[in-house]
């Protein structure tokens, strides 16, 4: 056998891993021989976690995956059947003991009576599990029937008024009623139009289901007549309903809804997109409600608790301001027809520990034994760029610079810990496998920074002699600080940089000797966007509770997570960087002391300080009670968000550009077809890098790569 | 002697292919696509051009026309002449309508010229945070911007377009082309079966006046080609990108 290629994989995050597995499938027999390096002593990225003290999880934030999350949800499920967990021994060994459905959600909107309110949804089961095979994501004309479907029900359900609403069901729409001709169903259209019969919300209803029934073959209905009979749908219907809505506040959050799926199907149709080769691309240009209301969404809304959600869930808010919401308009459309309309199991699937050991511990032990080399302790500093005046050939890497920031005691560092059985990561590295390692804790360097100085050490690594091929799988947040070179020769890049943003986020988890509903939520676990800044989404996650190890267990246990407004990042070293984090995470601090002083009310009407669970509080400072939490400001440029703003797709770089000829980029911010910041997109693109260097996995294999 | 330094084999493409996947039959996408890489620069992100919606609906509302009035009327079509009186002042309506859009978006001084790109503001409703008792529609909340009125399609240099079809069978032809077409240089490739295994029409021909921004699509349908709809891309033979589709339904209904 001819000696194996060697990739340097760099990062640690999904991007990155994914890359490494898919390399090291099996059936490519030992063809790539891969090394993963990492800055400080985990792998996760953005996705990292840690057992702190009482082994309670320490998150960069909320993490729930969604149900189309078909490539993410086939990776682990893949991972967990090669490791072969003996559920005797191990509490997660398969699957679906890591991720369990998420499907009571809720978000909240600021009600015309006078108050906040949550409206509550229970998303249905579906049938299959997400990562099952024959995964199909939809044309757009086939999202635009479900999409009338949709309002069609939602209409039926305004229509029979709050007593029954509950009867009607999200499945009693029937979306297979054999559709009458094109000509037939042209002319029934044309006859409704022309003697005004479209009057009342159940004539709209009916002209829905006629519109249903003419999207099933769109290409034969003039785009025309269409535009006109939903223009004449959605007058009506804002005649119609806003008699209802003024007194119904269920019935307000119905047609909010109905009224921008009307859009979105009206937009569709006049921005041509069932057949333009772009997809949805075609209008990535467009801030999302910008586009919404470009096609007749009303300002309600736009600003609904909706839209709202769909915000928060994407961090859509540029540099974090959260007056400045913005999401391209494509991407997020294909998101959510994505996520509405084609989910399996459950909408939301949470896991049942961190995500870092649900998810990471899992794929460091599957790569370990396929014989993945990890260097910890290894941060990025250069990518050189061979001479192009000296080398006819393509550009290619010649050289890798790394910070070895901190020598190992053995040979290898084992990262893991051992939490009841379960591998789990450790919140903090184990200093004892570090030469100096007393000291390092000591004086507390931040193995997680760009801009840490102390180091041990550094190291080149050659092409040819160290590695052949580059998976440069690290945040975007990272790039300025490590691909200098790259970005001094290479406009492409440093378009790249300028319009594909990242932001900053926060969050902070709640450990409580009181029970939500003691704290006055009576509905049971569940996830809340549309909350006010600084703090948009709370979930409860008291599931965690047995996860951890405490000598009195908390009652509950809660996330919370937003945007974090940007701020000028410091100078290089040790003091600015240290200062900067300090700064920012005593702004987080501050910001959530606030927010649990006069907005959790709205959710926690009996919220007290007490409920936070404490040994040492400050009698006479209750608010003291919330150090004892554990907050983060993720600035950081490895923690730093992937955005998709308006405009920014076509900076994109793919995992498959080819500029390079040894190397190829992983993560949430490259083309990566979804193009978003979530699990999904990075792990499509790290299937994307290994087929850039492997041909592997097939393009085909990758589920929703080709989505329009 | 030096070993070869390991190269990265040269994809078959770097985009996703978003609208024709589900259109052509085939090798699985990516797996044999003929065409090269193409690294240049992305689509031109103008909203879609306007000469297609117009040329659309012209072709199918007059086809459909021409079609009521010279083609006899078979058995199945019950309708009386009153019908087909109907149908004509509604197709003539149509056309009319068609018409007047299409004066509208190729007139170079309509209101909309470019795509409109911005924000539609802060969420309105969101309460300041930090009130206990907040209220809505909070006073620093910048007003929205006023929604732009006109359709978002549309632009003085799309030119124009003639198709002529050489066909013994009914036959519908659907153009969708991209803004700024009329430019390029074009090629059509064969007119693929949207579904089953019927042969391509290849008798297909695109020509493109450049300086008087006119493109001549010329389709030659064979004796006994089998009903259903063929579609072609039309490609920029510069870019390799595709710019546009070409639809025709071969024995279509009326």
């Amino acid at each position: 056998m001819s000696q194996p290629i060697k990739v340097a994989v760099i990062g640690g995050g999904c991007a990155a891993v994914t890359a490494a597995c898919e390399l090291t499938r099996p059936e490519l027999r030992g063809r790539y021989a891969v090394t993963l390096y990492q800055m400080g002593w985990r792998l996760g990225g953005k996705g990292a976690s840690g057992r702190g003290a009482a082994d309670r999880i320490e998150e960069h934030g909320l993490h729930l995956w969604m149900g189309y999350y078909e490539n993410a949800f086939r990776l682990m499920r893949d991972c967990y059947a090669e490791l072969g967990r003996d559920p005797d021994r191990v509490r997660i060994a398969e699957w679906t003991d890591a991720f369990k459905p998420a499907s009571f959600n809720a978000v909240t909107d600021w009600s015309p009576s006078g108050a906040w309110l949550t409206w509550k949804v229970m998303f249905p089961e579906t049938p299959g599990l997400p990562g099952d095979p024959e995964a199909r994501p939809l044309r757009i004309d086939e999202y635009l029937v479900r999409a009338a479907t949709l309002v069609r029900t939602l209409l039926q359900t305004i229509r029979v008024g709050p007593q029954e609403r509950d009867r009607v069901s999200f499945h009693t729409a029937d979306p297979s009623t054999a559709p009458p001709t094109p000509d037939a169903l042209s002319a029934v259209l044309v006859q409704l139009m022309k003697h005004g019969v479209l009057t009342g919300l159940g004539a709209c209803i009916e002209i829905v289901g006629l519109l249903e029934a003419a999207l099933r073959t769109i290409s034969a209905y003039p785009q025309s007549l269409l535009a006109r009979v939903l223009d004449a749908v959605s007058a009506t219907l804002h005649r119609e309903v806003a008699q209802i809505i003024g007194r119904d506040d269920e019935a307000r959050r119905l047609w909010e809804v109905a009224d921008l799926v009307l859009a979105a199907i009206r937009g569709s149709i006049r921005f041509r997109l069932v057949l333009d080769p772009r997809g949805f691309d075609a209008i990535d240009d467009f801030d999302c409600r910008e586009w919404l209301r470009l096609n007749g969404a009303s300002e309600a809304a736009i600003n609904s608790a909706f839209i709202r959600g769909l915000y928060d869930l994407a961090f859509a808010y540029e540099a974090g301001d959260p007056k400045r919401p913005r999401i391209a308009a494509g991407s997020a459309l294909r998101a959510a027809f994505r996520a509405f309309f084609t989910y399996r199991g459950a909408f939301f699937w949470r896991m049942t520990t961190g995500m870092g050991d649900a998810v990471f511990a899992p794929i460091y032990e599957v790569l370990a034994r396929r014989g993945v080399r990890f260097e910890f302790f290894h941060r990025l500093r250069n990518v050189e760029l061979a001479d192009a005046a000296l080398d006819s050939e393509t550009s290619h890497v010649s050289a890798l610079y790394f910070d070895v920031q901190a020598a190992l005691v053995g040979d290898e560092y084992s990262p893991l810990c051992d939490v009841r059985g379960l591998p789990c990561w450790p919140a903090r590295p184990d200093f004892a496998q570090l030469e100096d390692g007393a000291r390092i804790e000591a004086e507390g360097w931040d193995f997680e920074s760009q801009w840490e100085t102390r180091i041990a050490g550094t190291t080149k690594l050659e092409v040819g002699r160290d590695f052949d091929l580059v998976v440069l799988g690290v945040g975007l947040g990272v790039i300025p600080y490590v691909c200098g070179d790259i970005l001094r020769r290479d406009v492409r890049w440093r378009a790249m940089i300028e319009h594909v943003q990242s932001v900053p986020t926060q969050a902070f988890q709640l450990w409580l000797d009181a029970a939500t509903s003691e704290l006055g939520w009576n509905d049971g676990p569940v996830n809340v966007s549309g909350f006010v800044e600084p703090f948009d989404t709370w979930a409860d996650m008291s599931h965690l509770i047995d996860e951890e190890t405490w000598a009195t267990p908390p009652r509950a246990i809660a996330y919370f997570c937003s945007v974090l407004p940007d701020t000028p990042t410091p100078a290089e070293g040790p003091t600015d960087g240290a200062a900067f984090l300090d700064e920012q995470h005593r702004c987080v601090r501050t910001h959530a002391i606030d927010f649990l002083a006069r907005n959790i009310v709205h959710l926690w009407p009996r919220f007290s300080w007490d409920a936070l669970r404490a040994n040492a509080p400050d009698p006479l400072d209750p608010t003291t009670r919330f150090d004892e939490q554990y907050w983060t400001a993720n600035v950081r440029p490895s923690d730093r968000y992937s955005q998709s703003l308006p405009g920014s797709t076509p900076y994109r770089i793919s995992p498959l550009d080819h500029t390079y000829d040894n190397l190829t980029v992983a993560g949430d911010w490259t083309q990566c077809s979804l193009n978003l910041g979530c699990v999904e997109a990075a792990v499509m693109s790290g299937m994307l890098a290994a087929h850039a260097i492997a041909e592997r996995p097939l393009l085909s294999r990758i589920v929703g790569y080709d989505h329009p | 002697m030096t070993q070869p330094r390991f190269k990265r084999p040269v994809p078959h493409r770097t985009q996703p292919e978003r609208g024709w996947s589900g259109l052509w039959g085939g090798p699985p996408i990516g797996e044999a696509d003929p065409r090269p890489a193409d690294d240049s620069l992305p689509f031109d992100h103008q909203v879609v051009n306007g000469a297609y919606s117009v040329v659309d609906d012209y072709l199918r509302q007059g086809q459909r026309l021409a079609e009521k009035f010279w083609l006899p009327l078979t058995p199945t079509q019950t309708e009386g002449f009153d019908g087909l009186a109907e149908r004509f002042m509604h197709s003539a309506v149509d056309l009319s309508s068609a018409w007047l859009e299409m004066m509208q978006q190729w007139m170079p001084s309509t209101a909309y010229h470019a795509a409109p790109v911005g924000s539609a503001g802060p969420f309105v409703q969101a309460p300041e945070w930090g009130t206990q008792t907040p209220s809505p529609g909070s006073s620093h909340f910048p007003a929205a911007p006023p929604p732009p009125a006109s359709e978002p399609i549309g632009s003085a240099s799309s030119g124009s377009v003639s198709v002529l079809v050489e066909s013994s069978q009914r036959t519908r032809v659907t153009v969708d082309l991209h803004r700024g077409i009329a430019a390029m240089d074009l090629l059509l490739g064969p007119l693929v079966a949207a579904v089953g295994e019927a042969p391509s029409i290849r008798g297909v021909e695109v020509e493109t006046d450049r300086v008087q921004q006119q493109i001549d699509i010329r389709l030659r349908i064979p004796d006994g080609q089998p009903s259903g709809i063929y579609n072609g891309v039309l490609v920029d033979r510069t870019t390799h990108r595709p710019r546009g589709t070409v639809t025709v339904e071969v024995g279509s209904a009326s």
